[in-house]
C-alpha cells in the first residue's frame, strides 16, 4: 500500500513538471526561415504570436496581447541579396550602417540607439515620434536577412505615446532571440 | 516483490510516455502557428513557386536597370528562389536587364544572355538608368539625407496643397511597394503630406492601384480592401 501511495505521488510530481513545462512552451516564440535558420524565446507575459505570411524571401509574424490596450509587436524577417554575405549586422562597416539609417528618411522626427542583445547581437533602435504617432523599430541582419520589429501603440491604446515599460518589454523579447542556423 | 516492481516500474513508463505525448499535443495546439512543414514543401518543390502556376498575368518584355542598396551587383538565378547553388551570374549595378514578367512571390523573370528565362529580386529593378552607385552618407554626425524629390515645404499646408494641384487622374495601373528596406514598410497616408495621418502600413512587394498621379506622390487604391491614400512615388515602382 505503501508503495502505491509513493508511486501515485511520483507520478502527481511528474504530472506537475511537466504541466509546468507546458506552460512555458505555450509562451515561446518560434519561427524558420526558409530552413536557413530559427527564431526561438519566451513570448512577454500575456503576448501572442502568429505568422501572417511566409514565403521564399519574407516571413511575416504578429505579436499581439490580449490586452488591446497593450502594443502591437511585427516581425518582418526578409532576404536581402545586397546582404546575402553578411552574417551579422555587427559585421557591416560604419559606412554602410550609416547607409542603413538613411534610410529610415521617410519617418519624420527619427532618433537611433545601438544595442547589443544577450546574445551579442547588434540592434538597431529606431524611435519615430511625431504629433500623434509614437513607435519603434528594432533592426539587425542576421545570415543575409534584415529582421525587423516594429513596436507600434495599440488599437484601443488611450494615449499613442509608448511607455518605457512597454518599450523595455519589447527590447527584452528581442535580446532573448535565440538565432539557431540550421544544418 | 520483483514481479511487483517490475508491474510499477511499467506503469510508471506508460504513464510517462502518455504524459509526454500529451505535452507534446499541448505545445503543438498552443502553438498558435507553426509553418515547418508548409516550408519545408516549399524547398522540396520549388519550381511550382511561380515558374508556370503562379505567374501573374503576362506583359511585354521591358527594361529595367539594376539598383542595388549598397551599390554592389545583384544575382541572377536560375529559379526564383534563394539557394546557394543557383546563382548563375552577376548583374552589375545599374546594369540594362530584359524584364519578361513579374512574379507575385517578389521575383522577376529576366532574359539573362545565352541562358534564357532567369530570376532575380524585383525590388532591386527599376525603371531609370541609375546615375551613380549610392554615395556613403558621412559617417558623423549622422543626419538623415534629404530627399531631392521631397521640398522642404512638402509638410506644410501650401505644400500638400501645392501636391493636390499636381494630382492628374490616370488609367489605372499597378505598382509594387518598394521600402528602403526589404524589411520595412510604407505608408498610405490620408493627405500627400508626411505629417499627414498613417491610413495603413504596406510591406514589400505589396501591390496596390494608382488612381492618380502627382509630382511626388501617388493616390492609391488597395486591391483588397478597397481603403484609398496617398504613398510616396519614391517607394513604389510602376509594374503594370
Amino acid at each position: 500500500m505503501k508503495k502505491l501511495i509513493s508511486l501515485l505521488l511520483c507520478l502527481a510530481l511528474l504530472c506537475c513538471c511537466a504541466m509546468s513545462f507546458a506552460e512555458a512552451a505555450s509562451g515561446q516564440f518560434t519561427a524558420t526561415v526558409r530552413d536557413r535558420f530559427r527564431l526561438t524565446g519566451p513570448l512577454p507575459e500575456g503576448y501572442q504570436y502568429s505568422i501572417v505570411s511566409q514565403d521564399d524571401l519574407t516571413t511575416r509574424a504578429s505579436v499581439t496581447s490580449t490586452d488591446p490596450a497593450a502594443p502591437v509587436m511585427t516581425l518582418i524577417i526578409s532576404y536581402n541579396e545586397s546582404y546575402g554575405d553578411v552574417k551579422l549586422l555587427n559585421d557591416l562597416p560604419d559606412d554602410q550602417l550609416n547607409q542603413i539609417k538613411a534610410g529610415f528618411s521617410e519617418m519624420n522626427e527619427v532618433t537611433f540607439d545601438l544595442r547589443e542583445t544577450s546574445h551579442g547581437t547588434k540592434l538597431l533602435i529606431v524611435r519615430e515620434t511625431g504629433a500623434d504617432l509614437d513607435f519603434l523599430d528594432f533592426y539587425t541582419i542576421y545570415l543575409g536577412h534584415e529582421i525587423e520589429l516594429r513596436l507600434a501603440p495599440g488599437e484601443g491604446a488611450s494615449d499613442p505615446t509608448l511607455t518605457e515599460e512597454q518599450i523595455q518589454k519589447c527590447i527584452t523579447f528581442l535580446s532573448d532571440l535565440d538565432f539557431s542556423p540550421i544544418g | 516483490m520483483n514481479r511487483k516492481l517490475l508491474a510499477a516500474m511499467l506503469a510508471l513508463v506508460l504513464i510517462l510516455s502518455a504524459v509526454t505525448a500529451a505535452f507534446a499535443t499541448s505545445v503543438t495546439d498552443n502553438s498558435t502557428f507553426v509553418k515547418e512543414s508548409d516550408s519545408d514543401d516549399y524547398h522540396r518543390d520549388p519550381p511550382s513557386q511561380g515558374k508556370e502556376d503562379d505567374r501573374d498575368e503576362h506583359i511585354e518584355t521591358m527594361t529595367m536597370y539594376v539598383v542595388t542598396d549598397n551599390g554592389k551587383g545583384l544575382n541572377v538565378r536560375s529559379e526564383p528562389y534563394v539557394t546557394n547553388y543557383n546563382i548563375i551570374g552577376v548583374a552589375p549595378y545599374g546594369s540594362r536587364i530584359d524584364v519578361l514578367r513579374f512574379l507575385d512571390n517578389g521575383w522577376a523573370a529576366i532574359n539573362w544572355n545565352y541562358y534564357g528565362e532567369a530570376y532575380v529580386q524585383s525590388r532591386f529593378l527599376q525603371w531609370y538608368m541609375p546615375y551613380n552607385p549610392p554615395v556613403t552618407p558621412t559617417p558623423t554626425p549622422y543626419a538623415p539625407t534629404p530627399s531631392p524629390y521631397d521640398p522642404a515645404y512638402s509638410d506644410t499646408i501650401a505644400g500638400i496643397n501645392a501636391e493636390f494641384r499636381t494630382m492628374r487622374t490616370v488609367t489605372p495601373f499597378t505598382i509594387s511597394v518598394r521600402p528602403v528596406r526589404s524589411s520595412g514598410w510604407v505608408n498610405m497616408r490620408w493627405a500627400p503630406g508626411k505629417d499627414m495621418e498613417v491610413i495603413k502600413i504596406y510591406y514589400n512587394n505589396d501591390r496596390l492601384t494608382v488612381i492618380s498621379e502627382g509630382a511626388n506622390w501617388y493616390q492609391v487604391e488597395d486591391p483588397n480592401t478597397g481603403s484609398v491614400g496617398y504613398m510616396m512615388k519614391t517607394y513604389t515602382v510602376r509594374i503594370y
